[in-house]
């Protein structure tokens, strides 16, 4: 019988001393022996993990809970990152629509919004003390956005294209048909006063008439989203969807004219 | 003196309605806040400070408001005074009572902010002026409990 003998054993460790050299010398057998190996190498690791984890188990809680905790940082941090990207996003827009503006325009950033719901105003963070007047029209580089009603010295307030009581001279893009664009205190504008038999159609874009010399002529106000006639049925008014997200406007220009 | 703590807290009410209470809108409506301090104004001081507080209060919407200045200022005030006879006939203590009063409240003043808008040539659809007098109602009426537990420590 085999016995553990001195000399059994400096054979088997002479073999086994061989077989590894010849392992990293000859690269076919690296591999069927590495998948060998990896069964009672996972084995082994798992087992040493979970021991690892009784062992370590006051250690690895701390460690959790200050992990925890910074994650919840990095995320909060993470989510004001993005907001600021998303500012920056904006902001690089509203810049390049400023340099590209054939007209001057001041830059200024919504700070506050109708207190009630019967206007469609919002506050900005510049008045008159940055050339900021009465009656100036207010833009983004999306489109019309409104009109300045009142002036203060460090703020001002505007009122929406989607206001009832502001009204926009404004023609259909590709017929020409003028009309007068209105708001509704909803998402959506009004274009009435078109004749019956208007050439309009949905999906037809709606610009600044230019008429009103507060407006950039041509400045973009929506799309037609639908089509319909008035009570009297004497003329036709249509739906418009803005151009302009209202109800979520962070920053605007000021047009001087 | 105390009761003078009521008015920051006006203020405080006032620039949240026109900054936060933003992210509350739903269907266009949005809490009335400072009409919220009018009615707890009427319901726990006496005449006097209510009319005050709902003149503050009333200023302060019309300042952040557009067209004719002045008529919040005047009916707010109005409010107040019907709120504090009716609650001299009435106790009105629960939560549920004063949500409803509230809500009462907010109908009638965004009725006649409608009639009277609508009487000076805006074109407001009929659908537009009822989800507005509805819903902001109903948002004012569900926000009141807390704007009253706020606004307790300048009163009790």
């Amino acid at each position: 019988m085999f016995k553990l003998e001195r000399k059994n054993l400096i054979i088997v460790a002479i073999a086994c001393f061989f077989i590894v050299i010849a392992a990293s010398i000859i690269p076919a057998l690296r591999s069927p022996s590495l998948s060998t190996l990896k069964f009672p190498l996972n084995l082994l690791s798992a087992l040493r993990r979970e021991y690892g984890g009784f062992i370590y188990y006051r250690r690895n809680l701390l460690e959790m809970e200050r992990l925890q905790k910074q994650a919840g940082l990095l995320r909060s941090k993470l989510n004001l990152t993005n907001e600021i990207y998303l500012e920056n996003a904006r902001l690089k827009e509203a810049l390049s629509f400023k340099q590209k503006a054939p007209f001057k325009v001041i830059a200024a950033r919504v700070i506050g919004r109708s207190p009630d719901s019967w206007a469609s105003i919002i506050i900005i963070d510049k008045g008159t003390s940055s050339g900021i007047r009465r009656g100036m029209a207010a833009i983004t580089y999306l489109g019309l956005a409104g009109r300045v009603i009142e002036a203060g010295d460090f703020a001002a307030k505007i009122m929406l294209i989607n206001d009832p009581n502001l009204g926009v001279s404004s023609i259909v893009q590709r017929s020409r048909q003028e009309g007068l664009v209105t708001g509704t205190l909803g998402n959506n504008l009004i274009l009435r006063y078109l004749p019956e038999g208007s050439d309009i159609k949905v999906g037809d874009t709606v610009v600044t008439s230019g008429l009103n010399a507060i407006y950039p002529k041509g400045t973009l106000i929506g799309t037609i989203a639908d089509i319909g006639k008035e009570f009297s049925g004497l003329s036709t008014y249509a739906i418009i969807k803005p151009a302009v997200n209202l109800a979520n406007i962070e920053e605007v220009l000021i047009v001087v004219p | 003196m105390k009761k003078w703590n009521f008015l920051p807290i006006i203020l405080v009410l006032g620039l949240l309605q026109v900054t936060i209470l933003d992210y509350l809108r739903f269907f266009y409506a949005r809490p009335d806040l400072l009409l919220i301090s009018v009615a707890v104004a009427a319901l726990v001081f006496d005449l006097r400070s209510s009319l005050i507080f709902g003149l503050f209060a009333g200023l302060l919407k019309d300042v952040f408001s557009p067209g004719v200045f002045g008529l919040n200022t005047v009916l707010f005030p109005l409010w107040g005074y019907l709120v504090f006879r009716l609650s001299r006939l009435i106790p009105i203590e629960e939560d549920i009572l004063r949500m409803g009063l509230v809500f009462i409240l907010t109908v009638l003043h965004n009725a006649v902010m409608g009639v009277l808008l609508i009487s000076q040539g805006e074109m407001i659809s009929f659908g537009i002026f009822l989800r507005i007098v509805v819903v902001q109602a109903i948002l004012t009426a569900l926000v009141s409990p807390l704007v009253f537990k706020l606004s307790k420590p300048a009163y009790s």
